[in-house]
């Protein structure tokens, strides 16, 4: 359990963070998502410590970290992967954290075997080590004293895809197990995977926070449905759909179609197109994330609570023709 | 997700213990503080586990090996001189007093500059006890290497005793105090640089300064401006350290000059330092 109640950090007259509260809650995996710049790293080093909060604070379990006896028992912290001395192989890396935790030995081969560095490559200084093999290394040292809080900035920089894959199942299965987890990370599909709740930070305010589903249903209330298709004969189908009423806009393969996916399926139903592809457009949480971290801060508007809703324009069907298969990705945690 | 989690990359590491706790608060009373002598194992340990430390240190030795050796080649050739203990022992320290503060000092300048302070600080946040594990991991290896120092000048001593026979046994007890006190004399001056400075140049050139160009600069000064004479000896610490290495600190103003210079040049920038490093933002 992490909470962060009310914290600012300020450098001369710039406010890095500017009053941020949440939780991190055990058995969740927090994803903590904001563009650069945006005061996530700042955060988390306040939370370990390593920078001192201008206001507020910052406890994980209910202690300063600070007060936390041997931490590293308690909390894994991975915040750069490359801050390590260059001139030490992998395997010393772990062994000396090994050591200042207390661990037995075998733990270092262990969480070597863990992240899939061979003992070949863990041989290997670092400053010879690839990005993907230094993030690898920093997910070991974050996981060697067993934690049962994870703090991990950024932990998928450089890793390859099957790396990415691995440690989401890596940090569900922690999280299955009772572990609290906080990420972050400016990719929002990235944390959109791993992440049960998400924290939106811009410019060093939250915008919004809440589980990824309560934020995606308070922004699809706010905007029109959109569907997408392709049939086999799209001029009719077209013409029966705006004979309708309803908004389409033709591409080269597909319709855009300004209703529900049910709407488009009658319709085709009933003029008897054979329909290729039928889906509903998710706009899914980039937009939101893209509106709520840049507009809305300029124009000044005030975070709100997870039921927020976005001030942004009105987005109606996508304006351009979507391109062939509609370019929108599924998203895998949102009700189909 | 109802979907069981299958770590479908590559890695099939061992599973790893369960995280213990579901509620709000972590219990700690079960796991005890890192011991301090753990930290200074770990801090010697990273003084040699990396190629720089590590042959650092071994170019030292291999220096107070040459310069005892030259004295023992000296004393092969030269009949008629007696040689003694501290002739070695004095020439190797010349060579240990600019190079071991260096290495004591890299201890704290390298968590900078290779930026393992984040590491080291969210492994032991006490950053007041890792400075001082340091500082005992520095004095150790200051210990060793004066070891080495003793063990090389009494091999040399044999062999001059077994072809030569122009040795003096008689060791002073004061001039080997005083030999030691003027090694770790420049270790703590480098170390208390280093916690201020935090960079490893910059607290070279502040060591060298103190040890050989303030002491300088300090007595041409005090040739050319008698009045300043007398107060610049209480910063000049290579005067203020001669009685000591020789073993006649004994007046009360000796020991002034001795004690004002390493208030001045010790104790002053190391309570500076420990409160830098404390209160640092560490990035
Ligand atoms: N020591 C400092 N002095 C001045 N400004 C700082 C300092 N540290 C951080 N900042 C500023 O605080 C802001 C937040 O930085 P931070 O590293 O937390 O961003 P971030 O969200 O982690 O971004 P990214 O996604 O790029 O990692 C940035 O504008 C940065 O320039
Ligand atoms: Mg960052």
């Amino acid at each position: 359990m992490i909470t962060v109640e009310g914290l600012t950090r300020t450098y001369g007259g710039f406010t890095a963070v500017d009053d941020v509260s949440f939780v991190c809650r055990p058995g969740r995996v927090t994803g903590f998502l904001g563009p650069n710049g945006a005061g996530k790293t700042t955060t988390m080093r306040v939370l370990v410590g390593l920078t001192p909060p201008t206001r507020g604070r910052a406890t994980i379990g209910g202690h300063l970290y600070r007060d936390l006896p041997n931490p590293g028992r308690h909390v894994g912290v991975l915040l750069d992967a490359s801050a390590q001395h260059g001139g030490r192989t992998g395997r010393e890396i772990l062994t000396l954290g090994a050591t200042a935790m207390g661990l037995p030995m075998s733990r270092v081969d262990e969480m070597l075997h863990l992240v899939s560095l061979t003992p070949d490559e863990a041989s290997r200084r670092l400053r010879h080590f690839s990005l993907g093999m230094k993030q690898r290394l920093g997910i070991a040292h974050a996981l060697l004293g067993d934690p049962q809080v994870l703090i991990l900035d950024e932990p998928a920089n450089g890793l390859d895809p099957a790396g990415i894959r691995w440690m989401r199942g890596l940090l569900k299965g922690y999280a299955d197990r009772g572990g609290t987890v906080l990420l972050s990370s400016h990719l929002l599909h990235e944390v959109e995977q791993i992440a049960d709740e998400m924290i939106l930070i811009g410019h060093g305010r939250i915008v919004a926070q809440g589980d990824k589903k309560t934020l995606l249903e308070s922004q699809r209330a706010t905007r029109t449905a959109t569907t997408t298709v392709v049939s086999l004969d799209n001029a009719r189908l077209a013409e029966a759909l705006r004979a309708r009423g309803l908004q389409v806009t033709p591409g080269p393969d597909a319709l855009a179609v300004a209703c529900e996916a049910v709407e488009v399926g009658r319709v085709a139903a009933e003029h008897q197109v054979v329909l290729v592809d039928l889906r509903s457009v998710e706009s899914g949480l980039e937009d939101l994330f893209l509106e709520l971290t840049s507009t809305t801060q300029r124009e000044g508007h005030r975070p709100g609570p997870p039921g927020y809703r976005p001030q942004g324009p009105p987005q109606g069907p996508p304006q351009g023709p979507p391109q062939g298969p509609p370019a929108y990705r599924p998203q895998p945690g949102a009700p189909r | 997700m109802s979907t069981p989690y299958p770590p479908a990359g590559p890695p099939q590491g061992p599973p790893q213990g369960p995280p213990a706790h579901r509620g709000p608060v972590i219990d700690v009373s079960q796991t005890a503080p890192i011991p301090f002598s753990r930290l200074v194992k770990v801090e010697l340990r990273k003084a040699l586990d990396t190629s720089a430390g590590f042959w650092l240190l071994a170019a030292i030795a291999v220096l107070i090996i040459i310069v005892e050796g030259f004295v023992l080649v000296v004393g092969l050739f030269d009949s008629t001189t007696e040689f003694r203990l501290v002739d070695f022992t004095t020439l190797g320290g010349y060579v240990l007093q600019p190079l071991l503060p260096i290495v004591v000092a890299l201890q704290v300048t390298s968590e900078w500059s290779q930026r393992t302070a984040m590491v080291t600080f969210a492994t032991e946040p006490r950053r007041l006890v890792v400075v001082y594990a340091k500082l005992a991991a520095g004095a150790l290896l200051a210990l060793a290497m004066t070891l080495v120092l003793f063990v090389v000048a009494l091999a040399c001593l044999l062999v001059l005793w077994v072809f030569q026979d122009n040795v003096d046994w008689g060791t002073s007890v004061s001039g080997t105090l005083g030999l030691l006190v003027f090694l770790f004399v420049g270790v703590a001056v480098a170390f208390a640089a280093a916690t201020l400075l935090l960079n490893t140049p910059a607290t070279i050139a502040a060591f060298l300064a103190v040890v050989y160009a303030v002491p300088t600069v300090v007595a041409t000064i005090g040739a050319l401006w008698g009045d300043f004479r007398d107060f610049g000896r209480y910063l000049n610490l290579q005067g203020a350290l001669y009685p000591v290495l020789s073993g006649s600190l004994d007046t009360g103003e000796e020991w002034g000059h001795f004690l004002v210079a390493l208030l001045v040049w010790v104790v002053v920038p190391l309570a500076l330092g420990l409160t830098r490093i404390v209160r640092a933002e560490v990035k």
